[in-house]
């Protein structure tokens, strides 16, 4: 295992587009989330900030870090097709690693970028909270921690889900094509015709709801009221027009069971394909 | 069970599609040999070595390294080169060779060795995509010989070498046997086989013509071609000559064939007394190109 990660580690941190994207997505990651508080918005009854205080930054930065992340989809779908396209799979084959290897060291590639995710959020979500939270106290601070293994989830799954696509096509305009079309286009089209409580056994729409928007109805909603703006009857109104949420528990097993499928779809590709 | 079999196929068949790539091939190789897969293009050669090295899989036959089935890490006791290097383009060349290092779990220490061998050690820290395809191929052989494996496997070894570079390469793999090495070599140029090698496979089409030392495949009798300057006079006398088993006429001499018993030598005192002074006497010995070309032909 340590043999595969100090192979699959000094392939990728020599990789061109690794040594531009990751420095860029740890920059726009800080750059983001700290410049946003810092913009003045005129409305005197919303206010930005409380989305970076504790507890509800561990909602907001791992939801608008689900973005970010894509970058590292991009990223792990470039590595896994620079490998078919340098024929260098065939390469290790020959000296000596077996199949299985070849998929550990990319489930390894996957479990890494998400653990990196983990370390940045986590830090990103102190900051924050440390700084434009009035009341600090462990319990408060640490209340939705929890969030960071779902994230780590959803980073994995859809890396995963990358290295997948990239094993299909083997081709990296094709693979990313191909994955934001699934994500943006297939799937929603699919789930549009099926009736809303059921939309939840789709893949895209149960990995997103592991980091799950931030409750901004209610984190507004003593602002709006104190403001008089809105009744709450009208509140209420507007929160039935949104997805309703599911138990986290089943929201986790649903994940896992897609996520099995994709490793075991990746498994056999890789015992299958040919490697040059 | 032969210990001395390093590697060992029976009746090895793989198709793409509709293409026979290899049919029913059995081969054995035994310490110390250099083993020649010599056959025209297409003709199975880097398939069976990829089927060796564990790249592609065969479709029915079975074979094996060092008399046991073979896995992953039996390939990490073979230092291997099939068809063109393929190393990362974007990573330098020690860090390349420590990446198949880690693969076949060796030390760091053998990597500056195999890369003065092929003369590669100033440009260690260059990228690989910065080298010509004469260098990457010597590149390829570098780290086919990294760790000092007791078995070589080199598809086409001396591919896009200038002739400095194959003369080396030459001498690297004659060097090798030398040390009690195997190798494993496929060719479809028949004079490095024949300069390199101690046995050889035949192969055309996929099916194998023929396999065994070099010295056994081109057995038989080698010709003289002679001329003199009336060939009317000559072919009389060659006609008579009770030393020629098969004569031959071409436009400006005759090749022939002398009996097991008899000499060129004889030969020549023999037309001498007949007042024939020949103008022209070449002893063509038997290569492994005519006897390659022969088989290829007959098949």
């Amino acid at each position: 295992m340590k043999k595969l990660f100090r192979i699959e580690f000094s392939k990728t941190i020599n990789f061109g587009p690794v040594k531009i994207l990751i420095p860029l997505h740890i920059l726009f990651f800080f750059l983001g989330f700290f410049a946003i508080p810092r913009i003045k918005i005129d409305f005197p009854f919303l206010s930005v900030l409380p989305l970076y205080q504790f507890p509800h930054v561990w909602n907001f930065i791992t939801w608008i870090g689900g973005i970010y992340n894509l970058t590292l989809v991009l990223l792990i779908i470039m590595l896994t097709c620079m490998e078919f396209s340098n024929k260098t799979y065939k390469h290790q084959a020959i000296f000596g690693l077996s199949r299985k290897e070849l998929f550990i060291q990319k489930v390894m590639l996957a479990a890494s970028f998400s653990f990196y995710v983990v370390i940045l959020t986590f830090i990103t979500v102190m900051i924050s909270g440390l700084i434009y939270s009035y009341k600090i106290t462990p319990t408060i601070i640490f209340d939705r921690s929890w969030i960071l293994l779902a994230s780590f989830l959803q980073n994995f799954i859809w890396l995963m889900l990358g290295v997948l696509f990239a094993l299909i096509f083997k081709n990296v305009i094709l693979a990313v094509l191909s994955f934001g079309f699934y994500r943006v286009m297939f799937e929603p089209i699919i789930r549009s015709l099926v009736e809303k409580e059921n939309s939840w056994y789709f893949p895209t729409k149960f990995v997103s709801k592991l980091t799950p928007e931030p409750d901004i109805l209610n984190i507004v909603k003593d602002k709006l009221q104190e403001a008089d703006q809105v009744s709450p009857a009208e509140l209420e109104s507007i929160g039935e027009t949104l997805f309703p949420d599911i138990p986290i528990i089943q929201n986790i097993t649903l994940s896992l069971i897609f996520l099995s499928l994709i490793l075991i779809f990746t498994y056999y590709i890789f015992q299958k394909r040919r490697l040059n | 069970m032969n210990n001395n079999v390093v590697f060992q196929t029976k009746n090895l068949s793989k198709s793409y599609g509709s293409t026979i790539a290899i049919n029913d091939v059995s081969l054995k190789v035994e310490t110390g040999e250099i083993f020649g897969i010599l056959g025209p293009n297409g003709s199975g050669k880097t398939t069976t070595l990829s089927i060796a090295t564990g790249i592609v899989d065969a479709d029915s036959g079975e074979f094996n390294w060092f008399n046991s089935y073979p896995d992953h890490n039996s390939r990490k006791k073979i230092g291997s080169l099939i068809e063109v290097p393929h190393f990362y383009p974007y990573l330098s060349l020690v860090q390349n060779l420590k990446i198949i290092s880690q693969i076949k779990e060796l030390e760091y220490n053998d990597i500056d060795r195999v890369l003065k061998l092929v003369k590669l050690y100033d440009r260690r820290h260059s990228k690989f995509r910065t080298l010509s395809l004469g260098m990457k191929q010597r590149l390829g052989i570098s780290a086919a010989m990294l760790g000092d494996p007791e078995v070589m496997v080199l598809d086409e070894p001396t591919n896009g070498l200038d002739p400095e570079g194959i003369v080396e390469v030459r001498d690297l793999i004659i060097s090798q046997a030398r040390r009690g090495k195997t190798i494993l070599m496929a060719s479809h140029i028949l004079s490095e086989v024949e300069k390199v090698c101690s046995h050889v496979a035949i192969l055309k089409e996929g099916k194998l013509l023929e396999q065994g030392s070099v010295g056994s495949i081109i057995k038989g009798k080698s010709t003289l071609e002679v001329a003199s300057e009336d060939l009317n006079v000559l072919h009389e006398a060659l006609k008579s000559c009770k030393f020629i088993a098969n004569l031959k006429q071409e436009p400006d001499s005759f090749i022939l064939e002398l009996n097991d018993d008899s000499s060129a030598t004889e030969l020549n005192a023999y037309l001498f007394d007949k007042s024939i002074i020949l103008s022209k006497i070449i002893h063509h010995k038997k290569s492994l190109e005519s006897q390659f070309l022969k088989l290829v032909k007959e098949s």
